[in-house]
C-alpha cells in the first residue's frame, strides 16, 4: 500500500473531485488531502521533521476545510510515500503578466504596447520562476517523492467573448508556446531542487493553448469541493478552476506517473 | 570708530570651527535647507548618472510619486529589471552622464534632434548607442534596436513633459562625440559596443560655460512643453572618475570635473528660483566622514553613505526620519523574496566597465 498526501490551495478542490469520482475503482494507495485557500496556504509552515503546520492564527475557512478534509492542523508528511502539491506555481500567472503590457519580440504582437526584447523576457521569465520554487525545506527530500502538479491553464470556449476580454490573456497565437516555454523552465528548475514536475494532462488543454472549457463546467475551489453543494459552485466568470473531471484526468496521469494502474473512467460527452 | 565685522554673530552653520571641525564624524549636520517644498502628490522624473539611481530609489522607498513611463512588469525583481534599465529612472534611458547629453535626449524626443550613428554593433549583436546598457546582450538586429529607441522615446518624452520636479545628478564633464556631428554617446565607443576611430569619435571635456548654457536650455525647452511649469532639484555626483581621457592624473582630473559640474549647479541654483541644489556631493565628500562614505575602491559610495545623504534630503522634505524605516517589511517567504535590495551592486555603472581597460 502507497500513502499518497495531496497538498494544495483551492486547485486542490478539482483534484479531491476527481479522486472521488475514482477512488473506489483504485487499489494499492491510500490518500489524504490536506490544503487550504491559497493566501493561507502559503502561510502554513514545514519544519525539519516533514510536519506541515497551519499557522496559529489560521482563519475560520480554512479550519472548515481541513475539518472537512478529516484534517486537524497540521499534517505529518514523513511517512508519507508520495506528495504531490497542487496549485503551488500558477503557471498562467507566471507568464500572462509579461504579455499584459508589453509585445514580446518573437511573439506574435498584440495592441499597441511597447516592445520587450526577448532577452529581457527571458530573464524576467527566469527570475520570476526561480523565485516561485518551494523553500529549501521543500528541496532533495530522501525519503518521499514530491511532485508539484503544473496548471491548470484558465479554461476559455472561444476568444470573442466577454469573459476574454475580461480576463485579458495571452492571445490565442501566443499562449501554446508561452505556456509551453513556462512548463520547459519549471520542469528544470524544479529537477535541480529534487523536485518531481508534472505537467497539465495534454489531455485537459485545447488547440488554443488554454484549458478545454469542459473542464471548467460546474467547477469550485476547495471549499465547493467538499461542501459538493451545486449551489456554491462557481462557474460564472471563475475560469481559473477546474471540476471532477479535470481531477480524473489529473489522477491519470498521476498514476501512470507512479507506476500505478489506472482506472477505466468513461469521460462526459462534450 | 564702529569695526563690528560681518561674521559677527553669524549662524554656527557659518563657521567651520562649529559646523565641521566640532560635528560628530558621520553627522551629515544641516547641510541641506530645501528653496521649496517636494509635495508627496508631485511627479517626480529623475535621470542622471550612476548616483541619480540612489535618489530615485531612495525617493520611490519614502512613497514619493516617482514616475515610471517604462515600468516592468509586475513581479519582476528590481535587481533583475534594472539590468535591463527597467526602474532606474523615469524612463529606461540609462544613465545620462553629461548635461548634453541629457538636452540632446529631450531635442531626440521632439524631433529636432537625429543622433548619428544611433546603432553600435559588438560580436554580431547590435547595440542602441544612447543607452547600451538597458539591453547588456543587444539586439538580434539594427532594426530592432530602431523600434524599440521609437518606442522608448515615446515613454521618455511623457517622462519630461509630465513631471512636476525634475531631479538630475551631474556626473562628468569628459564625453565621447561624434566628430561631424557633435551627437554625444553616454559610453566611449569600443567599450560596450562600437568600434573606436579617432576619424569619427572625439573626446570632449566640457567647459563650464557649455555645460551651464547645455542645462539653461534643458530647462527653457522643458518650461516650453510642459504645462506644469516644473522645478528642478539638481546634485552633483559624488562618485569620482572611473577613468580620464583628459591626459591628467585621474585625481586632479575629477578635482577638475567635479569643480566645474558643482560650480554650474551653484550658479543655476543662485540664478533661478526654481532650481533647488541638494549636497550630496558635500556629504559623501565631507573632511567630517574621514573618507568613511566611500568603499575600499575609494569610489563607490557605501550604503552607509547613500543612507546618510538620502535621509537628509528626505528629512528635509518632511518624508522621514531614516532610511532604515523605509526598508520593506517581509510578510511572508514569496513577498521576502521580492523585497527591494539596496546594495551597491544593484547600481548599473557602466562607467565602471572602464577600468578593464587598465593595464
Amino acid at each position: 500500500m502507497i500513502r499518497v498526501v495531496l497538498l494544495g490551495t483551492s486547485h486542490l478542490g478539482a483534484i479531491k473531485q476527481g479522486w472521488d469520482a475514482i477512488s473506489l475503482r483504485t487499489e494499492g494507495i491510500t490518500i489524504e488531502f490536506f490544503g487550504a485557500p491559497r493566501q493561507e496556504f502559503f502561510q502554513f509552515q514545514l519544519d525539519r521533521d516533514l510536519i506541515l503546520r497551519a499557522p496559529d492564527r489560521v482563519g475560520k475557512a480554512t479550519l472548515k476545510i481541513l475539518e472537512g478534509l478529516g484534517q486537524s492542523t497540521e499534517i505529518d508528511l514523513s511517512s508519507a510515500d508520495v506528495v504531490v502539491v497542487a496549485g503551488y506555481i500558477t503557471e498562467a500567472e507566471l507568464v500572462e503578466q509579461f504579455f499584459r503590457h508589453h509585445n514580446v519580440d518573437g511573439f506574435p504582437k498584440s495592441g499597441k504596447k511597447p516592445p520587450m526584447s526577448r532577452a529581457a523576457f527571458e530573464a524576467f521569465l527566469e527570475d520570476t520562476v526561480d523565485r516561485a520554487m518551494p523553500p529549501p525545506l521543500w528541496h532533495g527530500w530522501k525519503n518521499q517523492r514530491l511532485i508539484l502538479l503544473g496548471g491548470p491553464r484558465r479554461a476559455y470556449r472561444d476568444f470573442d467573448g466577454e469573459a476574454f476580454e475580461h480576463t485579458k490573456p495571452l492571445p490565442p497565437e501566443t499562449a501554446p508556446k508561452a505556456y509551453d516555454k513556462l512548463a520547459t523552465l519549471v520542469k528544470a528548475k524544479l529537477e535541480k531542487l529534487g523536485i518531481e514536475h508534472l505537467p497539465q494532462p495534454v489531455s485537459t488543454i485545447a488547440a488554443h493553448g488554454y484549458t478545454h472549457p469542459k473542464f471548467n463546467l460546474r467547477s469550485g475551489g476547495l471549499r465547493q469541493s467538499i461542501a459538493m453543494d451545486p449551489r456554491k459552485t462557481n462557474n460564472s466568470g471563475d475560469r481559473r478552476h477546474m471540476n471532477a473531471d479535470y481531477g480524473v484526468e489529473v489522477w491519470r496521469s498521476l498514476l501512470e506517473h507512479l507506476g500505478l494502474p489506472a482506472p477505466e473512467i468513461d469521460m462526459e460527452p462534450n | 570708530m564702529n569695526t563690528s565685522s560681518p561674521y559677527k554673530d553669524l549662524p554656527e552653520r557659518a563657521y567651520w570651527k562649529t559646523a565641521v571641525a566640532e560635528r560628530s564624524p558621520l553627522d551629515p549636520g544641516d547641510l541641506y535647507d530645501p528653496k521649496f517644498g517636494l509635495d508627496k502628490n508631485a511627479r517626480i522624473t529623475t535621470a542622471g548618472s550612476c548616483f541619480a539611481q540612489h535618489v530615485g530609489r531612495a525617493l520611490r522607498n519614502a512613497r514619493f510619486r516617482v514616475m515610471d513611463t517604462e515600468p516592468a512588469p509586475k513581479g519582476v525583481s528590481d535587481t533583475v529589471a534594472q539590468k535591463f534599465g527597467y526602474g532606474m529612472y523615469s524612463a529606461r534611458y540609462g544613465n545620462i552622464y553629461t548635461v548634453r547629453q541629457l538636452n540632446q535626449l529631450l531635442g531626440e524626443c521632439l524631433g529636432n534632434v537625429t543622433p548619428a550613428e544611433p546603432v553600435w554593433e559588438h560580436n554580431g549583436r547590435y547595440f542602441d548607442a544612447q543607452r547600451p546598457s538597458v539591453e547588456p546582450t543587444g539586439f538580434e538586429t539594427r532594426e530592432d534596436v530602431i523600434r524599440h529607441r521609437s518606442s522608448h522615446l515615446t515613454h521618455a518624452l511623457r517622462a519630461f513633459q509630465g513631471c512636476d520636479v525634475f531631479v538630475f545628478t551631474f556626473g562628468l564633464t569628459e564625453a565621447w562625440v561624434h566628430e561631424e556631428t557633435g551627437t554625444v554617446y553616454p559610453t566611449a565607443p569600443g567599450t560596450m559596443a562600437g568600434r573606436y576611430d579617432p576619424a569619427r569619435f572625439s573626446f570632449r571635456n566640457y567647459k563650464h560655460s557649455e555645460i551651464l548654457d547645455d542645462f539653461v536650455s534643458f530647462r527653457e525647452t522643458l518650461k516650453k512643453i510642459s504645462d506644469k511649469n516644473p522645478k528642478f532639484i539638481i546634485t552633483t555626483s559624488p562618485v569620482p572618475l572611473t577613468a580620464t581621457a583628459s591626459g591628467a592624473h585621474v585625481e586632479v582630473a575629477n578635482s577638475h570635473s567635479k569643480a566645474v559640474l558643482r560650480a554650474v549647479c551653484g550658479e543655476l541654483y543662485h540664478e533661478f528660483d526654481d532650481v533647488d541644489y541638494f549636497p550630496s556631493y558635500e556629504i559623501i565628500t565631507s573632511l567630517n566622514s574621514r573618507g568613511a562614505y566611500f568603499e575600499s575602491n575609494k569610489r563607490s559610495v557605501s550604503q552607509e553613505g547613500v543612507e546618510k545623504a538620502m535621509s537628509l534630503f528626505l528629512k528635509a522634505h518632511g518624508a522621514t526620519r531614516n532610511m532604515s524605516e523605509l526598508k520593506t517589511r517581509p510578510v511572508d517567504l514569496r513577498k521576502r523574496r521580492r523585497a527591494r535590495s539596496n546594495r551597491e551592486d544593484d547600481i548599473v555603472c557602466e562607467e565602471v566597465l572602464l577600468e578593464s581597460f587598465a593595464k
